[in-house]
């Protein structure tokens, strides 16, 4: 398990208030709730990207023994996946997924083994070379994922992924999300504000209110405990 | 640590003239009547410019209303656009030429402001009309309003809108030196009083002190003025039928018309006299060449500007320096630079379009393109990526072609500079130079033609540069 603490935001007419939360280190967690519950924003203080983060100088997040909150960003490694995919569209599909194995320095050959088994689980062998600007929403999102995955991240936090596809195209990321999720054995954080999400992916569920956590349960044992 | 420096040298650039001119300051006793006489005169065209610009904008604006949601309003917003994005100098040679007799003097001053910045008023209403009235239109028209009911009502309600536009343009105006020194005369304005000062009496202590109360006068001008917002996308919108009257269009086809016009005619001219004067091309060969010179090393300055700012980008404060920075006017920023003794001269004009061009194109598009890259930014920096891979990889390959673009413009904008050049130089050094002095001389036919040579030229130096952006 990894421990979240003391997150304190306040802004406008909005408070994000965890005081403690436990997020398991391994399998899916969803992390769902209604527009404006504080579910992003909890994810992007989690990345470090949210302003009030260095006010917020209380917050711990203890992960496998080590307090990621006190790192940069940059070097907390993780993986992330934003809604929009946030491909480099000048670049081309295997282009965009090496960039995150070159920033972390990771040597050649072990990225390269990882390119090979990751392309071929996403069935991308024939788009490697093809602009990212060129792909469907449903190609984008996967070559994001694959980038993500690449730079060995600690965790994986995806933001909204399957927001902007199609039925099909959701279910089709859901599978390969799964898959590959359970081949390399990577803790995902994924937030959503899709129920039917919960029923597919999770393996954990925390359910935020008004910027508090209203709920928190294991998808083994559903019912699980009120917060 | 090499972001920080860049951000201090920018910052240093930048308030270059400012520190200059304080260094320079000494209070001195001044002929009061010929300030009191200059501010007076400035005061008075600013006021009338901004005033019938304003009037002719709100008419131009109905014109444009007309075409709203067509294709032809992209062309039709172009024409309002050449008036004022062409160098001063090519407006002015083409309507001396048609409008004859020129009414010299402040007359003359406001009729070119009017003439070059009615366009842009225009595009600033229509924008008003958009985004305040589209619905608004809807619904009067709906329930029978008439145009004139409707537009009464509208002008009730652009009061705030039309103080913004005004305190703009009277600002733009109020600074004006090109054309109160091409169509001015025996009219001095403030800046071309500084100017008097520091080229033909030599007093430049007299024209710090002026500078300075100038500059207090413009700060507290721009402290009341709210940028407006960008000018809204015209694709989505219906014709707002309330405020569309076709007439209006004249105001803002007439500008063109009288500058093409003026062109054309005066070129026509050139060709006669020139085929008199044989050694006319000698003459302006070298002219050329170091107007080409000098707008392709602004140019290439401005390139590596661009990119350095793009390489900061990111840095709250700096940004937000940039937005904000109001440069001072052409005059004070040429005055502040003779008084740097060991830069050349080249150098010196180089460095002012910098100052002068660098922060209006970061704000014009580069903002933007950088804006637009944020995802990316942040995820290539969860990513582990430092700012040079970020830079390298992510923003620069996408931005080259905009600072190659904006790099381009602000070379074409060079090529057409005399006021900088005039300050610095003091001879008839560029070509810009020359067609000035030829204007002066009343030899206004071989003044059209080299302005076409130069706009030509301009136009190579131009596309030079969005050539290279445009290559893979």
């Amino acid at each position: 398990m990894s421990l979240v603490k003391k997150i304190d935001i306040k802004f406008d007419n909005f408070h994000l208030l965890v005081d403690q939360l436990e997020i398991p280190d391994q399998g899916i967690t969803l992390i769902q709730g209604p527009s404006g519950s504080g579910k992003t924003t909890f994810l992007r203080m989690l990345m470090g990207l949210d302003q009030s983060h260095r006010k917020n100088k209380d917050f711990e997040w203890t992960f496998k023994g080590e307090d990621l909150a006190k790192i940069s960003p940059q070097n907390r490694k993780l993986g992330v996946v934003f809604q929009g995919g946030e491909l480099f569209p000048h670049m081309t599909v295997k282009e965009n997924i090496l960039f995150h194995a070159i920033a972390r320095k990771i040597p050649e050959k072990t990225y390269a083994k990882m390119l090979d088994l990751y392309v071929k689980i996403a069935k991308m062998e024939d788009k490697l070379n093809q602009k990212a600007s060129t792909l469907s929403g449903g190609e984008k999102q996967r070559v994001a994922l694959l980038r993500a995955l690449i730079g060995q991240p600690k965790i994986l936090l995806l933001d909204e992924p399957f927001s902007a596809l199609d039925p099909v195209l959701k279910k089709d990321l859901k599978e390969f999300l799964k898959e590959i999720v359970k081949i390399d054995s990577q803790p995902c954080l994924i937030v959503s504000h899709d129920e039917k999400d919960a029923e597919d992916l999770a393996d954990y569920v925390i359910i935020f209110e008004n910027g508090k956590i209203k709920k928190t349960y294991s998808k083994i044992s559903k019912g699980g405990a009120n917060v | 640590m090499v972001k920080n420096f860049l951000v201090g040298l920018f910052f240093l650039v930048l308030i270059t003239p400012y520190l200059l001119l304080f260094k320079d300051l000494h209070f001195v006793s001044i002929d009061l009547k010929e300030l009191g006489e200059a501010f007076t005169n400035t005061l008075q065209q600013s006021f009338a410019s901004s005033a019938v610009t304003i009037l002719l904008g709100l008419i131009g604006a109905l014109g444009l209303c007309c075409f709203q949601g067509s294709k032809k309003l992209k062309y039709f917003e172009l024409l309002c656009l050449i008036p004022s994005f062409v160098p001063t100098l090519f407006f002015v040679t083409s309507i001396l030429q048609i409008i004859k007799p020129f009414p010299f003097g402040i007359t003359g001053i406001v009729l070119t402001h009017t003439l070059m910045y009615t366009g842009l008023a225009a595009l600033f209403y229509q924008s008003i009309f958009q985004s305040k009235f589209q619905k608004l239109s809807e619904l009067a028209y709906l329930e029978g309003a008439s145009k004139f009911q409707f537009f009464r009502a509208v002008l009730k309600n652009l009061s705030f809108e039309t103080v913004m536009i005004f305190l703009f343009l009277f600002v733009q105006f109020f600074t004006s030196f090109s054309i109160p020194l091409l169509v001015g005369h025996q009219d001095l304005t403030v800046e071309t009083l500084i100017y008097e000062k520091i080229r033909t009496t030599g007093s430049l202590p007299d024209a710090v002190f002026i500078s300075f109360l100038e500059s207090i006068f413009i700060v507290i001008m721009l402290l009341l003025y709210r940028a407006q917002k960008g000018l809204a996308s015209s694709k989505s919108y219906e014709k707002i039928r309330l405020l569309s009257w076709k007439p209006g269009l004249i105001a803002v086809t007439m500008p063109v018309a009288l500058y093409l016009g003026g062109s054309l005619v005066g070129s026509a001219m050139g060709i006669k006299q020139l085929m008199q004067n044989e050694n006319a091309f000698q003459e302006i060969f070298p002219l050329a060449l170091k107007s080409v010179s000098l707008s392709l090393a602004t140019g290439l300055a401005l390139l590596t500007g661009l990119s350095l700012l793009t390489f900061v980008y990111r840095n709250r404060l700096f940004d937000r320096f940039l937005l904000s920075y109001i440069p001072l006017s052409t005059v004070l920023i040429g005055l502040s630079l003779l008084l740097v003794d060991f830069m050349a001269d080249d150098i010196k004009v180089i460095f002012a379009m910098l100052i002068i061009f660098l922060p209006v194109l970061y704000r014009f598009q580069l903002k933007t393109k950088l804006s637009d890259l944020e995802g990316q930014i942040e995820v290539a920096s969860l990513m582990g990526s430092t700012r040079f891979l970020t830079f390298k990889k992510i923003i620069f390959p996408q931005v080259l072609p905009s600072i190659l673009f904006l790099s381009g413009l602000g070379a074409f904008w060079t090529i057409g500079d005399f006021a900088i050049s005039q300050i610095i130089y003091g001879k008839n050094v560029t070509l810009a130079l020359h067609i000035h002095s030829l204007v002066g001389s009343y030899r206004l036919e071989l003044a059209n033609l080299f302005v076409f040579l130069l706009l030509f030229l301009g136009l190579i130096v131009f596309t030079l540069f969005k050539k290279i952006g445009l290559r893979e």
